[in-house]
Order: structure tokens, then C-alpha cells, then sequence
């Protein structure tokens, strides 16, 4: 149970007009050498700002991440340099975006852009690096790999390019991956595929995998634990089956209740009324209180206490334990 | 509620491209085929992945992609030889839903003229009453009629959509076809969006075309279902039918292949090798052979014809009885 990551108090802020506004809003959590810890959570709860905040990759002109550790075996991340953060990203982290239309560059072949990444990390010469990668592009399973090195990434549909974003991802075999969003731009039969082959690449190796993903059935198959995000907070955090078993807060209940299953009846669909508030705008007390049915007065005023009731099972919610039947 | 509202009859959308030389042109065969009737108040799913052409089929029908050949049958008109203006009249009757809500809406104009623009191409009602009948719709859909200044970006994906829903329903439709109206919103606002849809369909007598690729979502709103793959349909049955008891092997896939909220659910996954085949040069025999698990030599042979397997559940493929 060696801790991959441990992240502590993580705060980032954007400037919106002239004030600081908090999408991620002190953040704590931890990733144990080789699990799936899937972050869900709607758009605009910060899974994404979180994730990139990991990477070190928000931009300075916008944002920063104002406080709080991340550290990574031990090393706070924070405290490192570009450069030094530059030989950590693709290394010891990397990560793959949701759009692999736009997340590959249209100018540069596939294979330049793998062996680009190998060149950056590792002292070999091209002809290995090219080797590496076309290697890399046969066990993520992309047809005839040599032609594909030399493929721009036009010519390869959405698949095949998340299959490429992947090669790269994986090449120099990271301890931590963080995956956000990584199947919602493909078909679910090209979304079967892409899980089959995070999972088979995880299992053939000690990487721990972040699964950033606004779709609960994936994070059924996927993941051992659960973080949900909400409003820049962690809401709830559990082992998978505790979680779709006996979900404690109260944005976890609506989001599970949300789901359309394929074997259920034609009853009406529980909705989480409202939205999320913009960062900006956040109210008073538990942010999730305009849109909880079980709202009471102190939840307007009181931010709510982070209640710990078992091994990884943490829930922030005011209320005595709320009965969902 | 029995009679039928629209009929297509061996409907095909085909787009001429560029093709290696300039005299052998290409052609992408986008609709293939369909036939399909959709019975008066019902919700007809349309599943697929994408570039099966479930998109142009519903534009064909609505008038927004040409027609090849075939023939689309609504409330009793033939459209291939209704005269133009008395047309675009019955077209009035079918409206159609979008995927993007960022993109179907004008920037530069506000809500209200959104909604009213079609009583003001129609030179329908005094300017007082479109306002009071704007508001109306908005009512109806769930935006506060206070919000008719707006502009498109200062609604959220979840409001765009309902003013689109909105607009549909400005001239009373009786077919509404829904491109995937949930597919670019977040599990909740789907969740209020598709209880709208639901809602509005009793209020107002609505029938539905529901296209999209998410299977629980389709399976949850409709009454009969239709999958379809690389422009023509492989399998048509009630919504319970299709996802208890599927008879094609691309339909049975489609199944497998969706997420199951549960994690102690075990599944029998059937991962299909690569991707939906290029349109412009079709597989030979059945179009799904490439792809297809239990393919045969006679798949590749022979292109499989639709018949019916029960009483209302249609199917083509050669060995649907045997897998």
C-alpha cells in the first residue's frame, strides 16, 4: 500500500475580473501504487483543473495554484522547477486529453510526434526511438504500425488517434497516468475497445491510472476507488462498491440516480435540478445546497465537516446519515 | 394511436465525391435503403454508431439532405410528388431537434427572436401576440419568459437545448425528430432534459424520432427501436425486445459494449475489432462481415435481406435464428 501521489490541500485559482476565483478549492487525496482511482464529478467541478494542476500545466497567465503539496513519492511537485517539472511530465506522469482530434498536432506525423517525446526523455538515438515507437504503437494495437508512423494524424479516425495519444502516453512507462475524459469523444463500441486496452496496459504493468469521467458505468468497470468532485471540493470519496452500493452524500445519491440504466423501466428519471455555479459565484456553506433536496438551514451557513466512516470512505455533508429509499 | 404518421419507403441519400480520377466519381452511399413506418405518438430510436447515417436519414426525412431514391410518406403526402409550396407547408408539421447546442443557435440573435422567428417568416400574429406566445414556449420548456433579451451565450448547454426544444415547438409539430439532443450535456441536465422531452410528448401529442448512440438513453425514451449500420437498418423491434432478446450480432454488441453501472455486474463482453468501414467502398455481402464474430462465408456472399423473426421484430441476417 505504498502511496503513488499524495495530494494535500491543493487550492488553484483563475483571475475573474481582478478576483481570485477558486476552481479547485482545497483538495486532499491520495493514489496507491497501482490503482484506478477514477475522479467524477460534472463539468465544471474542477476534475480537469485538478488534473492539470498534477501536471503543472496551468497556465500562468490564468491561473495558479496558490497552495497546497503534491507530492509525488515524496517530492512536492510544486516546489519544482520548469525545467525539472518538464523531465517529470511524459516521465513519471503523463496524461491523455479528451478531444484526440485536437490534443495531436496536425503538422507532424504520428511517429514524429511519439519519438519527439521518447528524444526529449531518454539519450538514444532516432532509428531506437523510432523503433520504440512503432513498438509502442503495435501494443496499443494500431494496424500496420510502420505505416501509421508516418501517417499524419488526419488520416486516422478518432480511435486510432486515442490509440496514438496512448502509445505516447505510455512509452516511457509512467508510474501515474491520468486519463480525462478519455473515451467521451468515441463511439461506445470504440470505447469498449480503448477500456480493454487501458486495462490490459495497466495490468501489464505497476501503473496507477486517474480515470477523469463523467460516466458512472466506467467507473464501475474501471475503477477500485471513487473521488467525486463537486464545485472544486471533494464531496465523497469510496471504495467503488461502496459507493454505487450505499452512496452517503447527497450529490453522489442524484448522480447514480441519474443514469438511464438499460435494464431498468420506464419510470421518470431522478434529475439533480439546477447546475453547477459558476466558480465566480459560488454560494455560501455547502456549494451543493441550492440543488439538495435534503437542504436545511445550517447548510446554507456552515461549510460541511469532512466525516470519515471507514477505510477510504469519506463524505462531507452536514447531516446525520441521510436514508435515500 | 395506431395509424401511421410517416412511412419511408426504401429511402437512399447518396453523396457524390471526389473520387482518384476525375471521371470515376465516388459516391458515399450515406442512407442505403431504409424502409420504416413510425406509428402516430410513438418515440422511434434511431442507434448507431457514427457515420451509420442515422443523422442524414433524419435530415432526408425532414427535408434538410437530398433524396436519392425512395419515398418518404408523411400524414398521408407523398413528399417525392407533393408540388414544392404545399411542401414546405407539411413540413411545418416535422421539426427538428439538434446535437450541438452551441452551434444551432445564432449568436446575434436574442432568445426571443430565436423562438418568434418562425411567426415572423410566416407572417403569423401581431407583435404583441408572437411576444405573448414566445413567452409561452418559453414557459413551457422551463426558461423564465424573463430571460427573452438573452443571448445564446449566456445560456448553459442544458438552457440552449431547451430553447431549441422550444423553437421546435413553436408551429405545433407532430413530428419532432431529436438529433442527439443529450449527447453534449452532463449525466444530470440529460437526466432534466430527457424528462422534458417526456413530459412535452403528453402535453402536446408529439411523436418522436430519437436518434442517437447512447444505447441506455434510447432504450429508456423509446417505444420501438431501429439499429442502424453503414446507412441501412439491421434490426427494428420494441425497445424492451432489442435489449432483452437481440437477434442481430452488431445490435448484441452494441449492448455489450455499454458501461454497466453496477460494479458487481459480470459481464460477457464482445469487443469488436476496428472501425465502422469507409462508406464510399462497402464491404461486400452483409456490411457487417468485417466486423462481425460469427461472420460466414455466406456473409460475404450474400447480402442478408430484413425479415421478420417474431411478430414485429425485424431482422437482417443470414443465421439470426442459430447464433
Amino acid at each position: 500500500m505504498d502511496k503513488l501521489i499524495e495530494v494535500k490541500n491543493l487550492r488553484t485559482s483563475f483571475k475573474i475580473s481582478g478576483k481570485p476565483a477558486y476552481a479547485v478549492e482545497g483538495v486532499d487525496f491520495e493514489v496507491i501504487k497501482g490503482e484506478t482511482v477514477a475522479v467524477v464529478g460534472e463539468s465544471g467541478c474542477g476534475k480537469s483543473v485538478m488534473a492539470l494542476s498534477i501536471m503543472g500545466l496551468i497556465n500562468s497567465s490564468l491561473g495558479t495554484v496558490e497552495s497546497g503539496e503534491i507530492l509525488l513519492n515524496g517530492e512536492d511537485l510544486l516546489k519544482k522547477s520548469a525545467q525539472e517539472m518538464q523531465k517529470i511530465r511524459g516521465k513519471e506522469i503523463s496524461m491523455i486529453f479528451q478531444e484526440p482530434m485536437t490534443s495531436l498536432n496536425p503538422v507532424y506525423t504520428c511517429g514524429w510526434q511519439i519519438c519527439e517525446l521518447i528524444l526529449a526523455h531518454e539519450n538514444i538515438s532516432r532509428k531506437q526511438a523510432r523503433e520504440k515507437a512503432t513498438n509502442m504503437l503495435r501494443i496499443v494495437g494500431v494496424p500496420m504500425p510502420e505505416q501509421r508512423m508516418d501517417e499524419y494524424p488526419h488520416k486516422l479516425s478518432g480511435g486510432l488517434r486515442q490509440r496514438v495519444m496512448i502509445a505516447m502516453a505510455m512509452a516511457l512507462k509512467p508510474q501515474l497516468l491520468i486519463a480525462d475524459e478519455p473515451t467521451t469523444a468515441l463511439d461506445v463500441t470504440i470505447q469498449a475497445q480503448i477500456l480493454e486496452l487501458m486495462r490490459k496496459l495497466k495490468a501489464d504493468t505497476d501503473m496507477s491510472l486517474m480515470l477523469i469521467t463523467h460516466d458512472l458505468g466506467i467507473v464501475a468497470e474501471m475503477a477500485q476507488r471513487v473521488i467525486v468532485m463537486y464545485s472544486g471540493k471533494i464531496v465523497e470519496e469510496a471504495p467503488v462498491r461502496d459507493l454505487f452500493k450505499k452512496p452517503r452524500h447527497p450529490y453522489t445519491f442524484g448522480l447514480l440516480q441519474a443514469i438511464p440504466k438499460l435494464d431498468s423501466s420506464r419510470e421518470r428519471l431522478y434529475s439533480i435540478k439546477g447546475m453547477v455555479a459558476p466558480i465566480n459565484e459560488k454560494p455560501t456553506g455547502c456549494h451543493f445546497h441550492p440543488r439538495c433536496p435534503f437542504v436545511e438551514e445550517r447548510c446554507l451557513t456552515e461549510a460541511p465537516p469532512m466525516k470519515v466512516i471507514g477505510k477510504f470512505h469519506r463524505y462531507a455533508c452536514i447531516k446525520e446519515e441521510i436514508n435515500y429509499e | 394511436m395506431n395509424e401511421i404518421l410517416l412511412s419511408v419507403r426504401d429511402l437512399k441519400t447518396h453523396f457524390p465525391i471526389k473520387g482518384d480520377t476525375p471521371f470515376r466519381k465516388k459516391i458515399i452511399k450515406a442512407v442505403d435503403g431504409v424502409s420504416f413506418d413510425l406509428l402516430n405518438g410513438e418515440t422511434y430510436g434511431l442507434v448507431g454508431e457514427s457515420g451509420c447515417g442515422k443523422t442524414t436519414l433524419g435530415k432526408a426525412i425532414i427535408g434538410l439532405a437530398p433524396i436519392t431514391s425512395g419515398e418518404v410518406v408523411f400524414n398521408g403526402q407523398n413528399f417525392s410528388t407533393l408540388p414544392k409550396n404545399r411542401l414546405r407547408e407539411t413540413r411545418f408539421d416535422m421539426q427538428m431537434i439538434f446535437q450541438d447546442p452551441y452551434a444551432c443557435l445564432d449568436p446575434r440573435m436574442n432568445v426571443e427572436r430565436i423562438i418568434g422567428e418562425i411567426f415572423r417568416i410566416r407572417g403569423m400574429f401581431s407583435s404583441t401576440e408572437r411576444k405573448k406566445r414566445v413567452y409561452e414556449l418559453m414557459e413551457i420548456v422551463g426558461l423564465s419568459s424573463k430571460q427573452a433579451g438573452r443571448f445564446p451565450h449566456e445560456f448553459s448547454g442544458g438552457q440552449r437545448q431547451r430553447i431549441g426544444i422550444a423553437r421546435a415547438l413553436a408551429l405545433n409539430p407532430k413530428l419532432v425528430i431529436c438529433d442527439e439532443p443529450v449527447s453534449a450535456l452532463d449525466m444530470s441536465v440529460q437526466a432534466q432534459i430527457l424528462n422534458l422531452l417526456v413530459d412535452l410528448k403528453k402535453q402536446f401529442g408529439l411523436t418522436y424520432i430519437f436518434i442517437a448512440h447512447g444505447l441506455p438513453v434510447v432504450k429508456y425514451i423509446s417505444d420501438r427501436i431501429g439499429v442502424m449500420y453503414l446507412g441501412k437498418l439491421v434490426e427494428i423491434s420494441l425497445a424492451d425486445k432489442i435489449y432483452n432478446s437481440p437477434r442481430h450480432p452488431y445490435t448484441k454488441t452494441l449492448i455489450s459494449a455499454v458501461p454497466v453501472p453496477d460494479p458487481d455486474f459480470q459481464k460477457k463482453e464482445i469487443i469488436l475489432e476496428g472501425d465502422v468501414p469507409n462508406p464510399a467502398n462497402l464491404p461486400s455481402g452483409c456490411r457487417f462481415h468485417t466486423r462481425c464474430p460469427y461472420k460466414r462465408d455466406l456473409c460475404v456472399e450474400m447480402e442478408p435481406v430484413m425479415t421478420e423473426d417474431s411478430p414485429g421484430h425485424f431482422v437482417a441476417c443470414h443465421f439470426s435464428g442459430q447464433l
